[in-house]
């Protein structure tokens, strides 16, 4: 069930960011069950959901290039700052969007009733993001432009 | 007449950490913001779902965060913020969050709460929604704590 | 030139889908980030389409229909979500939306939608 969980946001964010950025993806790690304290490599979004089996948080976390790239291929302009606000928007809509898609999948197949918060996105400088006493899974995706990890984090179980 | 979202995060805030011994929160600024840049060390981030959704951000220094923790274990002294003195962190601010709801809950409108995300570094830009932040410094018992609140209804 | 309303709280949104839209003859009439706004800009502007998020503040975008359906039950809504579970999809319908999108979307997939309108 674990897995299916996972599996679901990982279909997700390969679908969405071919279909919205033409972002083809290499190669996808196995899930590692990290926990604990994670670097950010760049930029990193976060939507949260609650519903009545489960809860939980789905973070994408993008290298500086990849997000840029991201960006300029849904937008079609090319800003080379993380913190430019249409950059922000631009990643903090795409994991709305993905989140929405897994969210989606997962109320129809489990009736899990959940519900997304508005989405969260940062940049800086060093982010440690912590995580502790949840069930979490990291997957780390390649693509041809550098690499993105996601972390879904849940209490409850489908 | 119903309580503000900022004097419930406040009532709240301080109805939990006077269980924990801090003494009175006050208020010292209010402002609104599109967009955050966080330089204190550490921030929670709860999201919320149901009649009420949003995403609200406690940011604190270190040394706030050790004293807060250290009150939360019964005063044991905390030295470095590890994982175990960030996961009290996190839970000490979905407490703060929960009692929120519970006063919302009064207003007729129900919502849960999502697990607490714990972040840290410098110079950090966030957007926590498209609404505009409130943004909350307040004092509780000597100690700063700077909440931003983006409730949408 | 069909004039087009658009109502979502993502700038990015707004920006694809206008540019979609314009290339394919349609004039963007309004813009508007959350429910309420997209209430008064449908009361001002008389849009013959609108395109409607759900998830917003102030008001979600099914409120918004609900009300917009009220005083028109003829305009045509298309609405334009990153959720469309059963539950969801449902409640759309319950209220008259003509076409449900889930996003990501593309041109084909806007266009056609709109062909299908009365």
């Amino acid at each position: 069930m674990e897995e299916k969980l996972h599996r679901t946001f990982v279909d997700s964010v390969v679908s969405i960011l071919k279909k919205t950025a033409g972002l083809t993806v290499d190669k996808i790690g196995a899930p590692k069950e990290a926990g604990g304290q994670q670097t950010s490599q760049g930029i990193a979004s976060v939507v949260s959901f609650s519903g009545n089996k489960i809860k939980g948080r789905c973070i994408i976390d993008m290298e500086q290039e990849v997000a840029l790239d991201v960006v300029e291929n849904i937008m079609g302009t090319r800003y080379d700052n993380l913190k430019e606000l249409m950059v922000l928007y631009t990643i903090s809509e795409l994991n709305n969007i993905i989140a929405g898609d897994s969210i989606t999948k997962l109320n129809n197949e489990f009736g899990t009733g959940l519900r997304l918060a508005p989405p969260v996105v940062f940049t800086g400088r060093k982010v440690v993001m912590y995580s502790s006493q949840v069930k979490e899974a990291t997957v780390d995706i390649d693509t041809p432009k550098g690499s993105l990890r996601l972390i879904i984090a849940w209490e409850g179980s489908l | 007449m119903e309580q503000k979202h900022t004097d419930i995060f406040l009532t709240a805030l301080e109805s939990v950490l006077s269980q924990f011994g801090f003494g009175g929160v006050t208020l010292n600024k209010e402002s609104t913001k599109d967009q955050l840049f966080i330089d204190r060390d550490f921030t929670v981030v709860i999201g919320i779902t149901g009649d009420v959704k949003g995403n609200i951000a406690y940011s604190f220094s270190s040394d706030t965060a050790r004293k807060l923790v250290s009150a939360m274990m019964m005063g044991a002294p905390v030295e470095t913020m590890d994982d175990m003195a960030m996961s009290a962190a996190g839970e000490l601010f979905n407490m703060v969050t929960a009692n929120a709801l519970t006063l919302f809950e009064k207003q007729g409108k129900a919502a849960a709460v999502s697990l607490p995300f714990v972040l840290s570094g410098g110079d950090i830009y966030a957007i926590i929604s498209t609404v505009e932040t409130t943004a909350l410094e307040v004092d509780a018992g000597g100690n700063e704590l700077e909440l931003n609140i983006a409730i949408e209804e | 030139m069909k004039k087009v309303l658009i109502v979502d709280d993502s700038p990015m949104i707004h920006k694809l889908l206008g540019k979609v839209l314009e290339e394919n003859g349609y004039t963007v009439c309004g813009h508007a980030y959350n429910g309420k706004e997209g209430v008064d800009k449908f009361r001002e502007l008389s849009p013959d389409i609108i395109f409607m998020d759900i998830t917003m503040p102030v008001m979600d975008g099914l409120e918004a229909v609900g009300i917009i359906k009220k005083e028109a039950p003829h305009q045509n809504i298309i609405m334009l979500s990153a959720m469309g579970d059963k539950d969801i999809m449902d409640d759309a319908r319950q209220l008259g939306v003509d076409i449900f999108l889930k996003k990501p979307f593309d041109a084909y997939k806007i266009i056609s939608a709109i062909s299908k309108l009365s």
